[in-house]
C-alpha cells in the first residue's frame, strides 16, 4: 500500500466557480445557499438549494450528442485542470490514465425533460439520446474520451457517498498497478428527481441547513463538483493516504443509530493508511443537518476520536451536493491542507446536547497533517477517506516501477443467470419490508446472489459485492417521472429510495445482513468489463473472493433506445478456485463476432448492455476456451474490453 | 398480526383505512378482513403489528392525502398517536377527512 499525490484539483458548487472563489467565501463564512431555480417547484413549497448559477459552454462539436447540463457542468469543472490531465495522458500514455466519477443524478435532469416533453408531444426531442444523455456515465465518457483517456472509465453511483468511493477504486486501480494516473471527482446537477424526492420523504430544510444544532431541520440539496487527479508519482498540495467502505446493514434511507458502520468506515481508513486516531487533524463530516445523521456521525467519531479533534460541517454552504458530495469534500479536505486553516461550520449552534464533538463555530488556523472526509447514503453505504499532507504523502510513497502488464488474473468459481423466462425470480432472501418494497431490478438481484450463494456454497453476508448496470433503476426513475406529471406531483418515498443505483445493494446488505464491501457501478456497454476490474483490485487488495452481479433490466417508454429482454448474471471471482481468467485488457472491437457463436446466447439479450456477465457464465458451463470480448456493440464501439478463458 | 375470526369488530372507516395501508404499502401477503382496529401499524414490544417504519408512515401520508385530502406534515409530533394503531388512524381520518 502506498500513497499517492493529488497533482491537480478544483471544484465549483453554490460557493463559487472554481478553488479561489471557494475559498474566499469559506474564509469569509458566507453561505451559497438560496432559493431554489424559479420555476422548479411551486411556490407553496418554501426550499433553501445550492446553486451553480454559471452559463456553461457546449461540449465539443464531436461530442455533441452528449450535450446536457451535466455533461456541461462536468466539463466546465475540469476545465482549470484540464491542462494537467492532457499532460499526464502524455506522460503515461492514455490507456494508463482511467476516469472514476461519482454521481447520483446523471442526466436524469434531461431524461426528465424528455420526459415532460414526451407527454405534450407525443415522442421525446429529436436530439435526445439516452445512452449518451441519460445513463449514468455518460458525462464521464465523453469528458474521459475528450481528453484522450483510454484507461478504463466508470462511474461509482452510491447516491451519497459515490465520490469518496471513487477515491478507493481509484486506489486499487493505482496499487495493483493497471494504471498511472485517475481522474477522480464527482458532478451531480439539481433536478426534480431528488428534489421532489427527498421532499417526499420529509428531508428538505425551509432554511440553511443545520449541522450538529439541536435546531436542525433537514438538508438543502446542491449541485456542483469537484475534480481531482491522482498520480503514481508527482507532488500536490495532499496526497491521498487510505479509504474505508462498509455498509450499515440496517435501513435503506437511516443510518445505525450508533453510527456502527460510519465506524468500521473510519477506522479502515486509519488503518490502510497506517495512521493512528490521535494524529487526524480534523474531520469533514457527513454532517447533513437531518435529525438522524448527524447524533449518529457524532457518535462514532466520538468512539473512535473523542471529543477533542475539530470537526468541520461543510453543507451549509454548499447545500448537500449528493454524488458530489465525497468529491467536493475530498477538494475543501486538500484545501484545508493547503492553506492551514478550516472555516467555521455554519448555523451549527444551538449544539444538540447529543452531540459532544468538537465542531468548530468560527475559522479556524490548524495546520492539518491529516484529515478525514465522512460521505454515508442510503443503502446504508459509508466511505471515509483520508488525506495527508505534502510531507506525510512524500514520507509513504513507494517508489514502485510503473507496471508495463498488470497481472490481472482471476479465477471464477462459480455461476448464475436469470432471464426472463425462468419466470418470477426467488425472493427468499429478501423478507418482510425488502420483500414488498423490492424494485424489480432488486427482484432480480436477489434471485442471482441466492443462486451464486447456493452454488458455489458462500455465505452471502460476509461476501462482498459489485453491483453493475448501465441503465440501472431506469424503470424506477420512469415510474416516478410519471408521479410528477400526476396529481400534485409528489413522488412515493418507498419509489424515490429505491431509484438509486445501489438500491439493490442496499436491499441487499440490509437483507443478508452483509457489513461488507459493496458498491454499484455503470460502464455504458463496458459495465460488466468494469466491473471485472473493480473486483480484480479487491481480490489484489486481499479479499478471498467478490460476487459480481450485472443485472439490466428493459428500457421502457418513452425511452425505448434497444430492444432487448432483461436478465441478470451472477459471477463469483477468486483468487485460487475456479476457471482461469486472463489478460484482461483493451482491443478493437470486432463487431463480427462480439458473441462468440459457440455459446449459447438468446437473441434476445443480444443488445442488453450485460450480455457479457450471461456470456460470461455461458463459457463457464460449457467449458469454452478462448477470448472473450466484454463490452457489447454499439455504434461507436471501436474498442472492446476482452479477457481470456483458459 | 391479530387476525379475528369472523372479521367482526373492525368499524367501516377502519376497515377502509386497513385496506389502503394494504393497497399503498403493498402488504401482499396481509387480509385487509383479517385485521382488527387494535392492530398496531409498527411492532410493539410482544413483536405483534404491521412492521411498517418511517417511510410507510410517509407513504401512508401521501395515500392520505390522495383519498381522504388530508395533509400530514412529517415532523408533526402528534403522529406519533395518529399511526399507532389501524383505530387510531381511523378516528383521525373521521376527524379530518375532507373528500
Amino acid at each position: 500500500m502506498t500513497a499517492y499525490p493529488i497533482t491537480a484539483y478544483n471544484l465549483s458548487n453554490a460557493l463559487g466557480d472554481g478553488v479561489a472563489e471557494v475559498r474566499q467565501a469559506l474564509f469569509e463564512g458566507r453561505s451559497g445557499l438560496g432559493p431554489p431555480p424559479p420555476g422548479f417547484f411551486e411556490d407553496s413549497i418554501a426550499l433553501y438549494c445550492g446553486r451553480l448559477d454559471v452559463e456553461f459552454e457546449p461540449l465539443p462539436e464531436a461530442w455533441s450528442s452528449y450535450d446536457i447540463r451535466q455533461s456541461r457542468m462536468t466539463r466546465h469543472i475540469l476545465a482549470p485542470i484540464e491542462d494537467a490531465v492532457r499532460a499526464a495522458v502524455e506522460r503515461w500514455g492514455g490507456d494508463r490514465v482511467a476516469a472514476v466519477q461519482g454521481t447520483s443524478t446523471g442526466g436524469i435532469r434531461g431524461a426528465e425533460q424528455a420526459f415532460f416533453y414526451n407527454k405534450e408531444h407525443g415522442h421525446t426531442p429529436d436530439d435526445f439520446d439516452i445512452e449518451r444523455q441519460h445513463a449514468l456515465h455518460a458525462a464521464t465518457e465523453a469528458m474521459a474520451g475528450d481528453v484522450g483517456i483510454t484507461g478504463p472509465v466508470w462511474v461509482v453511483s452510491t447516491a451519497c457517498s459515490s465520490s469518496g468511493k471513487v477515491f478507493a477504486s481509484a486506489k486499487r486501480l493505482l496499487d495493483m498497478g493497471l494504471v498511472d494516473a485517475v481522474l477522480v471527482g464527482g458532478v451531480d446537477t439539481l433536478c426534480h428527481t431528488t428534489l421532489r424526492g427527498f421532499h417526499s420523504l420529509g428531508l428538505l430544510a425551509d432554511e440553511p441547513c443545520r449541522p450538529f444544532s439541536a435546531e436542525r431541520r433537514g438538508i438543502n440539496l446542491g449541485e456542483g463538483g469537484a475534480m481531482l487527479l491522482l498520480e503514481r508519482e508527482g507532488s500536490g498540495p495532499a496526497w491521498l493516504l487510505g479509504v474505508g467502505e462498509s455498509c450499515d446493514a440496517y435501513h435503506m434511507t437511516a443510518p445505525h443509530p450508533d453510527g456502527a458502520g460510519a465506524l468500521a468506515a473510519m477506522q479502515q481508513a486509519l488503518v490502510m493508511a497506517g495512521v493512528q486516531a490521535g494524529e487526524i487533524s480534523h474531520i469533514n463530516a457527513h454532517g447533513t443537518g437531518t435529525p438522524l445523521n448527524d447524533p449518529a456521525e457524532s457518535k462514532a467519531i466520538q468512539t473512535l476520536f473523542g471529543t477533542r479533534v475539530p470537526v468541520v460541517a461543510s453543507k451549509a454552504y454548499t447545500g448537500h451536493t449528493l454524488g458530489a458530495a465525497g468529491a467536493t469534500e475530498a477538494a475543501l479536505s486538500v484545501l484545508a491542507i493547503d492553506e492551514g486553516w478550516v472555516p467555521a461550520s455554519l448555523y451549527s449552534t444551538p449544539r444538540d446536547p447529543e452531540v459532544k464533538i468538537n465542531v468548530l463555530t468560527e475559522r479556524t488556523e490548524l495546520e492539518s497533517r491529516f484529515v478525514l472526509s465522512n460521505s454515508f447514503a442510503f443503502g446504508g453505504n459509508n466511505v471515509s477517506v483520508l488525506f495527508g499532507s505534502a510531507a506525510e504523502g512524500e514520507a509513504r510513497a513507494l517508489k514502485t516501477e510503473a507496471l508495463a502488464g498488470a497481472d490481472l488474473e482471476m479465477r471464477l468459481a462459480a455461476v448464475s443467470t436469470w432471464i426472463e423466462e425462468d419466470g418470477q425470480p426467488d425472493l427468499s432472501l429478501l423478507q418482510g419490508r425488502a420483500r414488498r418494497r423490492a424494485s424489480p431490478l432488486t427482484r432480480v438481484a436477489a434471485h442471482v446472489l441466492k443462486s451464486l450463494c447456493d452454488e458455489a456454497g458462500v455465505d452471502p453476508s460476509s461476501l462482498p459485492t459489485i453491483y453493475t448496470s448501465d441503465f440501472g433503476e431506469m424503470q424506477t426513475t420512469v415510474h416516478l417521472m410519471g408521479m410528477m406529471t400526476e396529481d400534485d406531483g409528489s413522488l412515493s418515498p418507498t419509489w424515490f429510495s429505491n431509484s438509486v443505483h445501489n438500491a439493490a445493494s442496499g436491499h441487499l446488505s440490509i437483507a443478508v445482513g452483509s457489513k461488507a464491501f459493496s458498491t454499484a457501478v455503470a460502464g455504458g456497454p463496458g459495465s460488466v468489463a468494469i466491473a471485472l476490474v473493480e473486483a480484480a483490485g479487491l481480490l489484489a487488495a486481499g479479499a478471498e473472493q467478490v460476487a459480481v452481479l450485472a443485472i439490466e433490466l428493459p428500457l421502457v417508454a418513452p425511452f425505448e433506445a434497444y430492444d432487448y429482454r432483461g436478465l441478470g448474471g451472477g459471477l463469483l471471482l477468486t483468487r485460487d478456485r475456479g476457471r482461469r481468467l486472463v489478460n484482461l485488457r483493451r482491443a478493437p472491437a470486432n463487431k463480427a463476432d462480439l458473441l462468440p457463436a459457440a455459446l449459447s446466447i438468446p437473441e434476445s439479450l443480444h443488445d442488453n448492455p450485460c450480455v457479457p456477465a450471461y456470456a460470461l457464465a455461458q463459457a463457464f458451463k460449457e467449458n469454452w476456451r478462448g477470448s472473450l470480448p466484454l463490452t457489447v456493440p454499439r455504434e461507436k464501439t471501436a474498442q472492446s474490453w476482452w479477457i481470456d478463458f483458459e | 398480526m391479530n387476525p379475528t375470526e369472523d372479521g367482526a369488530g373492525i368499524a367501516d372507516t377502519e376497515l377502509e383505512v386497513a385496506a389502503l395501508i394494504v393497497e399503498a404499502l403493498m402488504l401482499e401477503d396481509v387480509d385487509p378482513m383479517g385485521l382488527d382496529g387494535a392492530t398496531p401499524l409498527f411492532t410493539d414490544d410482544k413483536g405483534e403489528g404491521l412492521g411498517l417504519d418511517s417511510i410507510d408512515v410517509l407513504e401512508l401520508a401521501m395515500a392520505l392525502n390522495k383519498r381522504y385530502g388530508i395533509k400530514i406534515k412529517a415532523d408533526d409530533e402528534a403522529n406519533r398517536s395518529v399511526f399507532e394503531t389501524i383505530a387510531s388512524l381511523a378516528a383521525f381520518v373521521d376527524t379530518e377527512r375532507s373528500k
